[in-house]
């Protein structure tokens, strides 16, 4: 039933002599072990597991001295982090003749804990069951800490990303109620009593309707920055030149308007809600800062190694450099709010959707001649994505 | 829905009620409105001896203690009330109130405008549709 570990390590004399004397004519059994001696962690037991010989790795290791190690068994070691059945498979696999590989985590003289990667070799005697057991292991602490660690700072983020959603939530539902009753009231006043109010008044009160439909587009903003990526991404073909079509046909640009899109934008694998959002907001951007009634605006794009580029240009007044950074902010926006009523949401939603996509997006831009607002959305299999 | 039929509205906010009530004036529809703060007022009141069951409910689905989707299933649960159409009338956008709304039945969706025109607007949608449509009872 026993059989020998198909590396043909199998049966040798003496528990140091690691590889069968023949067929290794560059390197004896005696310069591997001290190669071996050097980078890893070894114990050699009889066939119940006793130890018949530590390296001093081992000892460095376990803060135990070869004496105290030799006939003792791995519970020395034993840290408790593992349940019983761990152990009982990786015996039961090892009284099988086959070789066990796992993360053990141990626990040394002084009580701290390490953990170590194995593999724990049987091999066969002279009844064909295994006699004794070489184990080989290397130090994984401190990546089993770093692991820890990093599940722990994703859930932590993962809880807080979670939390912000959810009060931007409850937070944009609670301010629309009385929002909303401020606006009504204010209507039924200019209605009711219409007769009544001076000319000075009912201003006063377009000004107020005016306000709360600001604040209204505000909280709207708030909510759909926030809901960006609560939903998981879903990677399909995604026809750019069909896309772009459409989203020209839904924001209907004014007549007179020139809209260009290059024959060639390439199908890229993309969230679909999530490029559709990129497009409709630098789209409908352009639109309104175009500020003249010849405008052009144009949609271009290409594959390139390990990306794709996009790029959407128009011919409106230009951004100065200063701002290349800030028009991406959430809220900022270059014209006060009651010479253009923009909440500076679009751009930033732009960014967060890229971002999402793992890509990057960024302006060009001469004032006086016009902007050209790039995005680059990775390939799927690309490296750069993770960046 | 004959016009003297009632239309029932469930809402807490008491400005967004005088809203409904004002657009229904405005709109020049006969039918009674009946108000409900809370929603297992509304259930009670349906519930009761001798009671003419609304044509319409309008459902607010934020709402202290019992919110308008437990409502919706109450109703829906109810073979005497579940014949009712109703149409919820909300703030929220949110995908899952939408998708759970019409999951438990609900014959329609509108989310609350800012602005009494838009909202009489919305709200003459809903019952010229409703005074078109035949009902069940």
């Amino acid at each position: 039933m026993s059989q020998p570990p198909a590396d043909g390590f199998a049966v040798t004399s003496e528990p140091a002599s690691l590889l069968p004397s023949v067929g290794t004519p560059a390197f004896g059994a005696q310069e591997l072990a001290m190669a071996l001696n050097e980078h890893a962690i070894v114990a050699w037991t009889d066939s119940r597991g006793r130890i018949t010989e530590v390296n001093d790795k081992f000892c460095a290791i376990s803060q135990y001295s070869r004496a105290e190690l030799l006939g003792q068994d791995h519970r020395m070691i034993n840290s408790g982090h593992h349940p019983g059945d761990f152990f009982r498979v990786l015996w039961q696999t090892i009284s099988q003749g086959a070789v066990w590989q796992g993360d053990i985590c141990n626990r040394a003289k002084d009580g701290s804990f390490y953990w170590v990667k194995t593999t724990i070799v049987p091999f066969a005697g002279p009844q064909g069951r295994p006699s004794r057991y070489i184990a080989i292991r290397t130090d994984i602490t401190e990546r089993k800490r770093a692991e820890r660690e990093q599940a722990r700072l994703l859930g932590e983020l993962t809880h807080i990303n979670r939390e912000l959603n959810q009060f931007a939530h409850i937070v944009s539902h609670d301010l629309k109620a009385p929002l909303r009753a401020i606006g009504a009231i204010s209507g039924w006043l200019a209605a009711d009593y219409a007769d009544r109010l001076g000319p000075e008044a009912k201003d006063q009160l377009d000004l107020l309707l005016g306000r709360v439909r600001r604040l209204d587009a505000l909280i709207d903003g708030i909510l759909r920055y926030s809901r960006i990526g609560r939903t998981p991404e879903e990677r399909l073909p995604v026809d750019m030149a069909a896309l772009s079509a459409e989203v020209f046909e839904l924001l209907a640009p004014p007549p007179g308007i020139e809209i260009v899109i290059a024959r060639d934008l390439p199908v890229i694998q993309a969230d679909r809600t999530r490029i559709t959002q990129v497009l409709e907001n630098l789209v409908s951007n352009a639109i309104k800062h175009l500020g003249r009634p010849d405008g052009r605006i144009e949609i271009g794009g290409r594959t390139e190694a390990g990306h794709w580029m996009f790029f959407v240009r128009d011919n409106g007044p230009g951004i100065e450099r200063k701002y290349f950074d800030r028009i991406f902010q959430i809220f900022q926006t270059l014209s006060s709010r009651d010479e253009r009523e923009s909440t500076g949401i679009g751009l930033a939603i732009v960014r967060k959707n890229v971002e999402q996509c793992g890509g990057r997006v960024w302006v060009e831009s001469t004032p006086g001649e016009g902007s050209t607002f790039h995005f680059m959305i990775p390939h799927p299999s690309s490296p750069s994505r993770f960046s | 829905m004959k016009s003297t039929t009632p239309i029932l509205l469930i809402d807490d906010d008491i400005v967004d009620s005088m809203s409904v009530k004002r657009a229904l004036r405005e709109l020049a529809a006969a039918n009674p409105l009946q108000v409900f703060h809370h929603a297992e007022a509304a259930l009670e009141h349906l519930r009761g001896a001798g009671v003419a069951p609304p044509g319409l409910i309008l459902l607010d689905l934020n709402m202290p203690r019992m919110n308008g989707l437990e409502f919706l299933q109450e109703l829906k649960a109810d073979p005497q009330l579940r014949h009712i159409p109703v149409v919820i009338l909300t703030t929220s956008r949110e995908e899952r109130d939408r998708a759970e709304s019409f999951a438990l039945g609900a014959a329609g969706y509108m989310v609350k405008p800012i602005g009494h025109d838009l909202f009489v607007s919305v709200m003459r949608t809903i019952v010229d549709y409703w005074t078109l449509s035949e009902t069940a009872a």
